[in-house]
């Protein structure tokens, strides 16, 4: 448990950087913050008047302080499109972009990890060399192009996957109930699964489009961890030892496997928390990436500027999971601390 | 290595790997395309017209053309060179910066070390399209502040390298040597140290100009950078989502796919340059 | 009576550089209770013979030739699923550097519980007991406490134990030890051979111990075989081979061991280096490295000398 403390007063230093780098994007780099939260239509006056009213005219450490001091009660600015505070407006949406996310790992991992284990054990064979390609060629498209071909491909061709509109079809089916935000599992607590297989077949596209790319880097650190491990000296003395192959494949060679494969969930988590805002973009997904996108678009900074600042947090906090996790998995790494 | 047993690798390297050969060549033809491109254009990548929106391919539009007559082959030449040079710029200024912090606290240690590396943690503590679309908002709206964006979130990276291999390098007999010989640090490092760290960098660096490839692609995607009518295979993607639904799937697939070519070409040269300059780090 | 026999044994590795011939004509058996050392340089076809018994070898093996049988049973012709559950049940293989051939991240006494698991036929609720019993037979004290230990909190010495409580938990009639004490220091070094030993003989094991220390051989087998270059070229009593070496190859190891009062220099190295096993070979395969190589010596098949009923020699000119 005392690791635990320690690895989570370890993300201090990184939210205060978090903070930190915000604070400096926004107020100490070129350009006139007071006019980018006064937004487009300001005039001379209007800004003016901002500065004023948000302490840019301030001294710089008194800024900061007076920023972190409102990050403290909550209070991440208004947004100019939608006039609610930016907090409101991101906690709203960011349920929708959680359930992406966690569909489009799910779908990742759930064929990564057979795909890197059955490619180790028969090397070379037909399902090593699909691997390989796999791996290699879809490293190699962007993800929003992915989107766009499955949509292309799916919908309109085969007319299998249903409009990209969103998260649901509203004219067909409403919402379900609030309890999560998210509508698969809040479907399945009201027990409707009308709209629970709705939603599901809108998931379908974009978290494949958004999990394919995370797909090549776990796949490949499987199939290298698996291969290494399946030629270890402890392996051999499973053999020798007359170990059922079952056994030997998950106690004993896939266990060790589990520790690289949690050392490449950090980039993985970095690509699918950026990546979402792409995804969102091209299926009309009602999250936080589009929130932010139409942000950039209409310079309503404050909301851009918290869109940041929680996806940072978002990420240190998964960071923190995955360490946990680790050390769960290895003592090895609970005993260096 | 010496050039003569680095001509010979490097043709074994090739014979033995059609598929990076090929790569080179196709990144090659982009490279002329980039550099060439407004004048092998068939038409001009920027005239409109109105009678011939969203033509199919065609004969006379190899590409097709999309929602303002436009001949979308000519805009995919032309647009190489704003893509490749975004990503080559944004990784050759990475590069160099990533080298010489990654250099001084990998030499110095001690305070030099703690704060780049604080500075790299930082950087590395955000989902990097997400720091990447902040700087941008924040820089203001255009393609150097793209390659700027792109610059510091590869930052990291680079610098990272460069320490652990600076570092492994320090103690080592001949950098021990040059020190003896009475040469200063930044010496040291300049003529030693950094020429022997630049093969498995390069290696680091085409690997990476796949990713800030994508990345550029991805921001001018969502609108930041680039603005219409440049030509630009991000942008051009994003004009021609929309018409996907009904069925025009030119004026989307087409840069798409100059995209996959490209990320993909600098991949298997990122690949090749790795088995040809260091096979054991080959997984 | 043999327990463990090897006859003939020819066994040759399909790679990308060629066909390694590894093994020839290797014929080897020991008896309930003996431990037999074999002995030769690295890549003599020691550990080859050792996973050719107990079926590990590498798919690339191809066995040409010979028969192996334990307490009568075919090695050789049996299925890999029936040579499965021989492995760990009636025949046992223990490691050298037992610290990376035990999983780093599962504790010991599970391990040993995943082998009783499989071969000793005991209820769920048993197999931790017996697993901390397994550990108590070879000595490591306090065995409840270290049963929950891993393997990288547990020193070389304590980790061979480790291994053996986990070859022997299910008493097996063949114990195959490949150079288990190498890379332990000298004091641990004895103990495990005093552990082996006597494990081997209360249990009346079958013990081959696999070495490229003769003097270790010396000091803990009751016979022992010389091996070069997949070739058994020597096999005698251990006092007999000690003393009246007949291969010439046995004479010149044993006169490359360095007793205390040698002097550096005057270490005497054997000539020459093992032949590339992907080449044409002749029928000695010492014949390049020899003193008394004669004409005739590369000529037909080499044919076995016994020099008494214990003392075999596979030289035309033993002595």
């Amino acid at each position: 448990m005392s690791f635990v403390w320690k690895r989570l007063l370890g993300t201090v230093p990184s939210l205060m950087g978090v903070i930190v780098l915000t604070f400096f994007i926004s107020h100490a780099l070129p350009g006139d913050p007071a006019a980018f939260f006064a937004g487009p239509a300001a005039n001379a006056a209007s800004i003016t008047n901002i500065r004023t009213t948000l302490g840019l005219d301030r001294p710089l450490p008194e800024q900061f302080l007076h920023y972190v001091n409102e990050l403290v009660h909550g209070n991440l600015g208004h947004s100019l499109t939608t006039g609610q505070p930016v907090l409101t407006d991101l906690v709203e949406r960011l349920p929708a972009s959680l359930e992406l996310s966690a569909f489009a790992l799910l779908f990742a991992v759930g064929l990564a990890l057979p795909l890197g284990v059955w490619a180790a054990t028969r090397v070379n064979g037909p399902v090593d060399h699909a691997c390989r390609a796999l791996v290699t060629v879809s490293a190699a498209f962007p993800t929003f192009f992915v989107g766009l071909l499955l949509v292309y491909i799916f919908y309109f061709l085969l007319g299998w996957a249903p409009q990209p509109l969103g998260r649901l079809n509203e004219i067909a089916f409403s919402p379900p109930p609030h309890v999560t935000g998210a509508y698969t599992v809040d479907a399945l607590i009201a027990g409707d699964w009308v709209v629970f297989r709705a939603t599901l077949s809108q998931l379908v596209l974009p978290a494949i489009s958004l999990g394919l790319f995370a797909l090549a880097p776990i796949a490949r650190i499987t199939r290298a961890a698996m291969l290494e491990a399946l030629s270890s000296d402890f392996v051999r003395t499973a053999r020798a030892s007359g170990l059922p192959v079952g056994k030997i494949l998950i106690t004993y060679a896939f266990r060790n496997v589990l520790l690289p494969i949690s050392s490449v969930l950090g980039m993985v988590f970095s690509f699918l928390l950026g990546s979402n805002v792409l995804i969102e973009q091209v299926f009309g997904w009602q999250g936080v990436g589009a929130y932010a996108v139409s942000a950039v678009i209409a310079s309503d900074y404050a909301a851009v500027q918290g869109f940041v600042l929680m996806m940072a947090m978002l990420y240190v906090l998964l960071n923190l999971a995955v360490d946990i996790f680790a050390a769960f998995i290895d003592p090895r790494v609970r005993f260096e601390g | 290595m010496s050039l003569v047993a680095l001509a010979r690798n490097t043709g074994y390297a090739f014979g033995e790997n059609r598929l990076t050969l090929a790569a080179v060549i196709i990144l090659a033809l982009l490279a002329l395309c980039a550099i060439f491109g407004p004048s092998v254009a068939p038409f001009d990548p920027l005239t409109t017209s109105a009678t011939t929106k969203l033509a199919p391919p065609s004969a006379l539009h190899l590409f097709g053309t999309d929602a303002l007559g436009r001949d979308i082959l000519s805009r995919v030449i032309v647009a190489a060179r704003l893509d490749l040079g975004m990503a080559i710029s944004a990784v050759a200024l990475s590069f160099v910066v990533g080298l010489a912090l990654g250099s001084l606290a990998g030499y110095f240690g001690g305070w030099t070390d703690r704060i780049v590396g604080r500075a790299m943690d930082t950087i590395m503590a955000f989902p990097l399209f997400v720091l990447a679309m902040g700087i941008v908002v924040a820089l203001g709206n255009s393609v150097a502040n793209i390659i700027i964006a792109t610059m510091i979130i590869n930052l990291p990276f680079y610098c990272r390298f460069a320490r652990a291999e600076v570092n492994v390098r320090r103690d080592l007999g001949y950098v021990e040597a040059a020190r003896m010989g009475g040469n200063g640090p930044v010496r040291v490092l300049l003529n030693h140290i950094i020429p022997n760290i630049l093969p498995p960098m390069m290696v680091q660096a085409s690997l990476n100009m796949g990713w800030a490839i994508l990345n550029a692609a991805g921001l001018s995607f969502i609108g930041l950078g680039v603005r219409p009518p440049t030509p630009e295979w991000g942008i051009m993607v994003s004009e021609g989502a929309s018409f996907i639904i009904s069925g025009e799937w030119w004026a989307f697939m087409f840069p798409g796919a100059a995209l996959v070519l490209a990320v993909f070409c600098f991949n298997m040269l990122g690949d090749g340059l790795r088995d040809l300059l260091d096979p054991r780090r080959r997984v | 009576m043999a327990q463990l026999e090897i006859d003939n044994l020819s066994v040759e590795f399909r790679t990308r550089h060629g066909v390694v011939r590894a093994l020839e004509g290797v014929t080897l058996s020991v008896a309930r209770g003996e431990i037999l050392g074999v002995v030769g340089e690295s890549g003599s076809g020691k550990s080859v013979t050792a996973y050719t018994v107990m079926a590990l070898n590498d798919e690339a093996a191809e066995i040409k030739s010979g028969r192996i049988t334990m307490g009568g049973i075919d090695l050789l012709a049996a299925r890999p699923d029936a040579m499965r559950e021989l492995r760990g049940r009636e025949m046992a293989m223990i490691f050298q550097s037992p610290r990376t051939a035990l999983h780093p991240i599962r504790k010991v006494g599970k391990q040993i519980e995943d082998v009783l698991r499989e071969h000793a036929g005991l209820p769920s609720r048993d197999l931790k007991r017996a697993a901390i019993a397994a550990l108590a037979r070879v000595r490591i004290p306090d065995p409840e406490r270290r049963a929950e230990a891993y393997p990288f909190e547990l020193s070389g010495g304590m980790c061979q134990r480790v291994m053996i409580a986990m070859a022997l938990a299910c008493s097996p009639s063949v114990l195959i030890a490949d150079e288990p004490t190498t890379g332990l220091d000298v004091t641990t070094q004895a103990v495990i051979m005093d552990l082996i030993r006597d494990m081997s003989r209360s249990a009346r094991m079958s013990t081959l111990l696999i070495t490229h220390d003769l003097g270790l051989a010396g000091e803990y087998c009751d016979r022992i075989a010389v091996m070069h270059a997949g070739h058994v070229v020597e096999i005698a009593p251990t006092e007999t081979l000690l003393d009246h070496p007949a291969h010439p190859y046995t004479r010149q190891l044993l006169a490359a061991t360095p007793v205390p009062e040698s002097r550096i220099e005057s270490l005497n190295a054997i000539p020459g280096q093992l032949p590339d096993l992907r080449s044409e070979l002749p029928p000695c395969r010492f014949s390049g490295r020899c003193e008394r190589r004669q004409p005739i010596c590369d000529e037909g098949e080499l044919p076995w000398t016994e020099l008494s009923p214990t003392h075999r020699v596979r030289c035309r000119f033993p002595r």
